[in-house]
């Protein structure tokens, strides 16, 4: 008996062996192959690391314009999507070697502190105020009044009768210009309820203010974007208040390897063929310009 | 690299100092697991002895199933659940999402088929003697249940860890259904992922301590447990 039963044992030990091998045979299999797509191409392309704002992604502009790069350059772009905050995070510890944000103070609070040597600006949209279409601004807006006032009426009619608002809550780009906008207003949303605070992406709370049907303040890019998804409207804009500016910077502590490549990146970004190209996105697609290129010549 | 110090500096600064930010992420991240594994542990305990005990047809298809269920990705599950619960969804009317109960929902449905599974494979093991035994002192179904739970404590136990450890620890439901809102839906996981997202390393370290901690005090009950048994 004692017998038999070593038998079986020894079977069923060479039978699950024998399917180890096979496992590490399929797995070795599946690992050279997919390694073999990735190194044909590899031989000479370099990598270049960019931070970048999820309102760029979103909006679906970074698939746009990056493809023309990467062919033309032979270089393969590692995009890095974050909020504006971490992204120049990133920047500061060298783990990208360009950020493309949109918080211009603190891009320039990033260059006064040493880490770039010079924000080059390279698009602008703005910020306009959405949320359900409920008539609830209709008496906040006044046409007697500047946009400044205008704006200070709205932010009111939130905060005094509560209304629902989604903050993006993450020290992007974004954020920062709510909080500059509440600032103004002279209001602190932040002890409210309706307040919401989430931390997630553009598109993430546009989402979200479409399924909770509250307000929130977004890009205008994003926006048309996912506009044919929901039932949001654009209630409030005021393009010269709530300008929008995009930057790239070269970050000094990057790769220095990858410098020419950056250096590539800026020219071809600010370029007029780059820049037509931005001005370009969206028109066809929405029916509406989402970027307007402003590159200094 | 000081950033790194720096980071477990502020942590332990914001976890000494009882930083209300901390720790009403942390009650909220314990109330959600706790509740959703308790719900999860009066549904699935019985299903899971009722499997390892009744034979009948499809069983064994029943069980790949389960298997399956187990390792199923938690975004998928969140996925699921954000379509059935959204406003426009089967269940919109419920207003549940973004809500503390669309986390339990989402991570009760998460932790069922590991607890059914680790029930009915603890049962199927020994539950077939103390069933044996039951019926010859004359126990109704329910009693038979009771029983054998009883009997299987430890093994219980062990299951109930095994799913609160996946519940607390997973960040794929929760994102998706919670919207991590603070003060409303922001749990550990979340906080860490969006902290870490902002370049906020302190409190990203100081969520992520607590939550080893809690692993790690609850696998030494486990592990105290075990010897306690085998002595």
């Amino acid at each position: 008996m004692k017998f038999q039963e070593d038998i079986y044992r020894d079977w069923v030990a060479n039978r699950m062996s024998r399917k180890m091998i096979f496992l590490v045979l399929i797995t070795l299999l599946i690992s050279g192959c997919y390694s073999e797509t990735n190194n044909n191409n590899t031989t000479k392309t370099e990598e270049l690391f960019i931070a970048t704002t999820t309102t760029i992604r979103d909006s679906g502009l970074l698939d746009f314009i990056l493809k023309d790069f990467e062919s033309d350059y032979n270089v393969e772009l590692k995009v890095i999507v974050v909020g504006t905050g971490k992204a120049l995070q990133l920047g500061k510890d060298g783990e990208v070697d360009l950020v493309l944000t949109h918080a211009p103070m603190l891009e320039e609070a990033f260059v006064e502190a040493g880490y770039a040597d010079q924000r080059y600006e390279v698009m602008f949209n703005d910020f306009v105020i959405v949320g359900p279409e409920s008539g609830a601004f209709d008496k906040a807006v006044c046409d007697g009044f500047s946009d400044e006032e205008n704006i200070l009426f709205t932010f009111a009619e939130i905060y005094e009768s509560s209304l629902p608002f989604i903050s993006r809550g993450d020290q992007s780009g974004t954020h920062v210009m709510e909080q500059g906008l509440w600032d103004m207003s002279g209001y602190d949303p932040s002890r409210k309820d309706n307040y919401l605070l989430t931390g997630s992406g553009m598109g993430d709370v546009l989402t979200m203010a479409n399924e909770l049907q509250a307000y929130t303040l977004t890009d205008r890019g994003t926006f048309y974007k996912y506009n044919d998804q929901m039932t949001l409207k654009i209630l409030f804009e005021a393009p010269e208040v709530m300008k929008n500016q995009y930057s790239v910077m070269i970050v000094k502590n990057g790769n220095k390897d990858h410098l020419t490549q950056a250096e590539q990146f800026v020219t071809w970004l600010l370029s007029d063929e780059t820049q037509q190209l931005i001005g370009e996105y969206g028109v066809e697609a929405y029916g509406q310009t989402l970027f307007i290129p402003n590159a200094r010549k | 690299m000081t950033y790194i110090l720096d980071g477990f500096r502020q942590a332990f600064g914001l976890i000494l100092s009882g930083d209300m930010d901390v720790y009403s992420i942390l009650f909220r991240s314990l109330y959600v697991s706790v509740v959703a594994c308790v719900l999860s542990a009066l549904f699935s305990i019985p299903i899971g002895i009722v499997l390892g005990l009744k034979n009948f047809r499809g069983k064994s298809w029943l069980i790949r199933l389960l298997f399956t269920m187990m390792s199923t990705p938690t975004v998928v599950i969140g996925l699921v659940v954000a379509l059935m619960i959204s406003r426009n969804g089967p269940l919109g009317i419920l207003e549940l999402m973004y809500t503390s109960n669309a986390m339990i929902i989402a991570q009760f449905i998460l932790v069922s088929p590991l607890l059914i599974g680790l029930v009915y494979s603890v049962v199927n093991q020994h539950g077939l003697a103390v069933k044996n035994t039951g019926r010859l002192l004359g126990a109704n179904s329910v009693q038979l249940i009771w029983l054998v739970a009883v009997e299987i404590k430890s093994g219980l136990i062990i299951a109930l860890i095994t799913a609160f450890s996946r519940a607390i620890s997973e960040v794929g439901t929760v994102a998706i259904v919670g919207g991590n809102i603070a003060g409303h839906t922001r749990v550990m996981t979340t906080a860490i992922v969006m902290h870490n997202s902002m370049g906020n390393y302190g409190l990203s370290i100081a969520l992520g301590l607590i939550l080893l901690v809690i692993s790690f005090s609850v696998n030494s009950f486990l592990y105290s447990h075990r010897i306690q048994r085998s002595l």
